[in-house]
């Protein structure tokens, strides 16, 4: 029997990345949004979209001139992804840009932050203006003059440019032009801020720098600025690391190409139609990858601006992330572990304890051993420092620096040199893949045996992004866990083979075969009859196998609902429900809950169900079996899949609708924050009111 | 950098941290564990490194420069874990090389160059050390699972270069033995072959079924019922893809109809697919199929159609015998004279004479213990060579005492190894006949402290030997009084006993050679 043709049960990954970006782009749009946070949202579209072009966009272009016909799970070959994305993104650009033009500036001016007109500015900004050009920009910008037929100059990727175009003083009209170009990469901050009597007032360099172009080009007047920036293919070593899928079997042709070509070009839009030429003739810029960009260019370097001191009136109201109520604050972390497992949902809880922990193991004399994963840390990370000082004190500290963290590479290899010369052993990542796992181990001495104490999160080791990421952080002192961990240390750093885990799964080796394994159990209770439920939340779905056994387990009757974030490859159907959440806090917990025939399998993960995470990454996949922070994870997930205000649902064609309050409204980050600070009230009415006198040492 | 006290304040904690280490035929493993004061282990951790030791060994004879690097980057990251723990590479690891280092013909030099390199000290242990480690191993297995407490087990492990079986009834171990046949030599034989698989695999069926054939042979036949326990990694790995896992300590019990499939399909199997299949290393995966083969030839052997398999390993034997800090337990002792006892049983020994006398020369070594000064291993050592002092007999009469000797020498005694079977076995030769003297085989060219302890035990025997003369155990027990020029022996049943008098007369001349007293037997006389 000849099998019919199905549809694709699958979405294409980029198209899905793209509907990802454009639901964070519908958070700038919306008009409930205080004005910062809408420019706070156009800034990380805008910056999602510089990675995607250069990643994802740069592999698709490498996979097509290296003649891939190869189509993806959605049917669809490089070529024609290329061109349905391209499309897609350029919509998308135009929308942005077009927010910001029609809405946000204006909305930001009315509220005091205002784009000054730099043909308009008053004698007094006009003298400030002339002194940063003189003082700063002057001598840090060289134009680089182009003649027909010269080589154009290395234009550097991501980069704000000025093209200028000239023609000699004296010079009869239509005599030949002199074209330059002017990087503004290195002249400061992009955003220029004017003296002004109230609120805020600002232009940009590119203004600034057009409006005293002259003073560059003595002996020319200045015809036109404009300001343009070119988006090279990401380098090959970048590509292999991020976009595996797309380049798997190609390294040989691919190396051959691996200077970036370009393959995005955004121009003002008022650019002359002779200067277009020249730009596009000089960077082999083909048509198909122009992009022109009505008003500001590069939104990107707005983000600053959300965060500016003073105008509360047009940010959120903030939500300072709250102690947890299970902590108390002068007893040391070890005796609290001890006591019970500790659970913290980041950032509505703070980040301070896992700080703790680490800074108390570093000073304590039982301490025999800190052993942690670290990845894209904040720059002055209290964490780093704390090693350091466990290291210093003797204590055996190793850490595993990823390197590979894009675009970190230069500040990680800083920090690792840091704490080589403190005496910690630093192991560079793990040969062939890229370690994601977030997990410390501290090995203690007590009176009654060693003791291993673990932290296991969703996020990394950074103070900065743990107050901006939706995170779970785990701390307990279960020993089969600490064997576990200590089992995945042993082998990172080559002491050993990977060993069977007693409980944890470990990326690339077992955690999609649990994984299936755990949905299969559900599959089987689901056809005999009985409550059969998944319920997971993480930040992309792709993996093939992962979503057909998912689909096979919805075909079967089990009740799946799952909460993706960014892309999701997978299509829904009955009994499988897919929603994203976009909202204040980025979404980066992964939490999945298995029912289990009424003894529910909860698991903390530093993956996502992607092939790269589950093949070319060490990730960890933790059970949490302490029935209290159990059930508060299955709480907690609820909750985000009640969600019907910053909820969307994924449907049949790929797109996404937003979701509709039914009955009562639910925010699902709202109610986590508001939860938060109830148990802070709560634990501390609860908490009989003593005093701690202060005594000599010796007494005690 | 400020020097850190690794270990708590003295007395603050109730554990030691320990490590042991085997270099085996495919791997190099070592396990941290705390040993509490009461004797109970807890593992902290288990390390692996896939080290091709056996596979030089049992191939060429020798350990190749890669695997003795190899070797020493696996001890070398053993030693920083060690020290994270702060454990001290000299007092408190042992690390110990089964057949395959020591039958390599560099062993010296892979030793020398190991410890060199990584500060570890690995002793090289012969097959009844492993045999005696494999008992300390599983006795909590037996303990904790009364099914194998049960008439007669046999328990065996195929390595790389050997196969051990032990065999116990009712728990005490009757004999132990090595053969060698493993899983290397067996895929060694097979690769030999030229030409199809088939034929291949039928070599090495033939192959295994000799060997088998010989373990067969070396079990007693009786009518008690057997069941067979399975060691070693094969055998784990195969309970866990049967059984989809299988708990460290938990006892499994598998279909050999089952482990028969898994046989052959791992046989039918190209190396290259065993690896990925199974993700073992290529020499796990060598070795997997021909150590499954002998484990179902040997269990069909016996008839079975179930076996045993534990989740414990030489490291718990180790671990056990760290924990008893070496010394032989009471317990241990026990199924060493067990074995004894077989061996006994085996030449028809007359048993209640060797029950006799060995009674009566413990009671003299105890006596004697501060003139000797020997301790309680030597009191085994003794032990042994007073049960089977008569073993000869079974061979002939006239010069029994030397057939003693070749016996003991020749008979695998649990628990026992090479040294001290050679000092029992020349202890018992020298119950009777003539003195010790250099000229001996074997006693001239032991060292001087040995041959020392050799005369001390033997004068001891050799009086005990008198005391039941007559074979009738007219004296049973004794009182020994240890005077300044006399050992005074006093039989608790008063009675004439010319006999042994007579013949302590002549056995007891060697008795006041060695320690300068004589010994005298001097009973109550019976009354009327």
């Amino acid at each position: 029997m000849v099998a019919k043709k199905q549809k694709p049960r699958y979405f294409n990954r980029e198209l899905s990345w793209l509907e990802f970006n454009q639901r964070v782009l519908e958070e700038a749009k919306a008009v409930g949004n205080p004005m910062l946070e809408r420019l706070k949202f156009l800034a990380i579209v805008a910056s999602n979209l510089d990675e995607f072009f250069m990643v994802r966009v740069g592999g698709l272009h490498m996979a097509r001139k290296a003649g891939s016909r190869k189509k993806d799970p959605s049917g669809l070959t490089p070529m024609a992804q290329l061109r349905e994305i391209v499309k897609r993104a350029r919509a998308m650009m135009n929308d942005l840009h077009g927010c910001f033009n029609d809405e946000v500036s204006p909305g930001l001016a009315a509220g005091g932050i205002r784009h000054a007109d730099i043909a308009a500015l008053t004698a007094e900004q006009e003298t400030a203006l002339h002194q940063l050009v003189h003082d700063e920009l002057f001598p840090v910008i060289t134009p680089l003059a182009v003649a027909e037929g010269q080589d154009f100059p290395r234009i550097q990727n991501m980069a704000l440019h000025l093209a200028v175009r000239l023609q000699g003083i004296g010079s009869a009209d239509g005599q030949e032009e002199v074209f330059a170009v002017m990087s503004l990469d290195r002249a400061g901050p992009r955003v220029v801020q004017l003296p002004a009597e109230s609120g805020y007032e600002y232009v940009l360099r590119e203004e600034v720098v057009g409006k005293y172009a002259a003073n560059w080009f003595p002996g020319f007047n200045v015809q036109e600025c404009a300001a343009f920036r070119m988006t090279r293919n990401a380098d090959f070593a970048v590509q292999e690391n991020e976009a595996p899928d797309l380049l798997s079997g190609m390294e040989e042709v691919l190396e051959e190409r691996k200077t970036g070509d370009c393959i995005r070009l955004e121009v003002a839009s008022s650019i002359s139609k002779r200067l277009l030429v020249f730009l596009c003739k000089g960077l082999s810029v083909a048509d198909d990858n122009i992009y022109p960009v009505a008003g500001v260019l590069n939104l990107k370097d707005f983000m600053p601006m959300a965060f500016l001191d003073g105008f509360d009136e047009l940010k959120v109201e903030p939500w300072p992330p709250q102690s947890s109520p299970d902590v108390v604050p002068n007893e040391p972390m070890f005796g609290q572990i001890a006591k019970k497992d500790l659970l913290f949902y980041h950032p509505y809880e703070t980040f301070d304890p896992v700080v703790r922990f680490i800074e108390e193991a570093a000073v304590d004399r039982e301490t025999m051993a800190i052993k942690m994963v670290l990845y894209r840390t904040s720059s002055d990370s209290a964490i780093i420092a704390a090693l350091k000082r466990a290291a210093e004190n003797g204590v055996n500290v190793t850490v595993l620096m990823e390197l590979k963290a894009r675009f970190d590479e230069a500040r990680n290899i800083g920090w690792a040199r840091d704490l080589e010369q403190c005496g910690v052993q630093v192991v560079y990542g793990v040969k062939g893949y890229k370690t994601h796992a977030k997990i410390c181990l501290v090995v203690r001495r007590e009176p009654a045996g060693v003791v291993r104490y673990c932290h296991f999160g969703t996020g990394n080791y950074n103070e900065s992004t743990a107050k901006l990421y939706g995170d779970i952080s785990y701390l307990t002192c279960n020993p089969e866990l600490g064997a576990d961990a200590s089992a995945f240390f042993n082998a990172l750093c080559g002491y050993a083979q990977p060993a069977d885990f007693r409980l944890i799964s470990m990326a690339p080796i077992g955690m999609r075969d649990k994984l299936l394994e755990l949905i299969d159990f559900e599959i089987e209770r689901a056809k005999s009859g009985k409550k059969a439920v998944v319920n997971a939340k993480v930040n992309s779905l792709v993996d093939v196998a992962l979503s057909e056994k998912l689909h096979e387990a919805a075909a079967a009757g089990v009740k799946i609902k799952l909460n993706v974030r960014g892309i999701c490859c997978l299509k829904p159907t009955r009994n499988l429900e897919i929603t994203s959440i976009i909202d204040r806090y980025l979404e980066h917990a992964r939490i999945i809950h298995f029912h289990h025939g009424g003894k529910p399998r909860v698991f903390i993960a530093s993956a996502d169900w992607m092939p790269r995470n589950l093949d070319k990454r060490l990730e960890l996949m933790v059970p949490v079996e302490d029935q209290v922070c159990r059930d508060r994870l299955i709480a907690m997930l609820e909750i985000h899949l009640a969600d019907n205000q910053s909820s969307w649902l994924l449907k049949e064609d790929g797109s996404y609708q937003r979701m509709a309050a039914k009955q009562a409204r639910v925010r699902s980050q709202e109610v986590l924050y508001n939860q938060a600070c109830e148990a802070v009230i709560n634990a501390a009415n609860n908490r009989r009111t003593r005093f701690e006198p202060h005594r000599p040492e010796s007494q005690n | 950098m400020v020097k850190r006290k690794t270990t708590t304040d003295a007395g603050k904690a109730t554990y030691k941290l320990k490590a042991v280490i085997d270099l085996g035929s495919t791997a190099i493993r070592m396990v941290v564990a705390q040993i509490h004061g009461d004797g109970s282990i807890k593992t902290l951790d288990a390390l692996s490194q896939a080290v091709a030791i056996g596979a030089d060994t049992f191939t060429r004879g020798r350990i190749s420069r890669t695997t003795i690097n190899d070797s020493v980057k696996a001890l070398r990251s053993f030693s920083i874990v060690l020290k994270e723990y702060g454990i001290d590479l000299g007092a408190d690891v042992l690390a110990v090389a089964t057949s395959a280092v020591r039958e390599a013909r560099n062993r010296d030099e892979f030793l020398d160059r190991v410890y060199m390199a990584s500060g570890i000290n690995v002793q090289v242990i012969e097959g009844f050390e492993v045999n005696r480690l494999t008992f300390l191993a599983i006795r909590p297995v037996l303990r904790a699972n009364a099914v194998l407490r049960k008439d007669r087990l046999l328990v065996a492990e195929v390595g790389g270069g050997s196969t051990e079986l032990l065999g116990l009834d009712d728990a005490r171990v009757s004999f132990a033995h090595t053969y060698r046949m493993g899983s290397f030599r067996l895929r060694e034989t097979m690769d030999e072959q030229q030409g199809s698989e088939a034929r291949r695999l039928a070599v090495l069926d033939a192959e295994v079924e000799a060997g088998v054939r010989q373990c067969r042979d070396a079990v007693p036949r009786d009518n008690s019922k057997l069941a067979l326990l399975l060691m070693g990694g094969e055998a784990r790995l195969a309970a866990q893809l049967i059984l989809k896992g299988l708990n460290e300590g938990s006892l499994a019990q598998l279909k050999v109809s089952d482990l028969s499939k898994l046989a052959e399909k791992v046989l039918m199997l190209d190396i290259e697919q065993v690896v990925r299949k199974y993700r073992l290393t290529l020499d796990e995966a060598q070795a997997f199929g021909p150590a499954l083969l002998t484990y179902v030839k040997l269990a069909t052997a016996f008839g079975l159609k179930r076996v045993y398999i534990c989740g414990v390993s030489l490291r718990d034997g180790l671990l056990t015998e760290v924990a008893a800090g070496g010394a032989w337990t009471d317990d241990f002792v026990e199924q060493i004279l067990h074995s004894v006892r077989e061996v006994g049983r085996r030449y028809n020994l007359d048993q209640t004479h060797a029950d006799c006398v060995t009674g009566i020369a413990l009671a003299l070594f105890h006596a004697m213990s501060r003139e000797h000064a020997l301790g309680y291993r030597h009191e085994v050592i003794l032990t042994v060579a007073a049960q089977l002092h008569d073993v000869g007999m079974f061979i002939g009469g006239s010069s029994h005492h030397k057939h003693s000797k070749y016996i003991i020498d020749n008979s695998e005694i649990f628990g026992l190894g090479g040294e001290d079977i050679k000092l029992a076995s020349l202890v018992a030769r020298y119950h009777r006949g003539a003195l010790p003297r250099a000229s001996h085989l074997d006693y001239g060219t032991l060292p001087r402290e040995q041959r020392l302890v050799v005369s001390k035990l033997a004068a001891l025997l050799r009086a005990a030997d008198a005391f039941d003369r007559s074979h009738t155990q007219a004296i049973k027990t004794v009182k020994v009084a240890v005077l300044d020029d006399e050992v005074v022996v006093a039989p608790e049943r008063p009675g004439e006993y010319a006999a042994e008098k007579r013949a302590l007369a002549a056995k007891g001349k060697m008795f006041e050679q060695v320690y300068g007293r004589t010994v005298v037997l001097r009973a109550k006389r019976r009354q009327g």
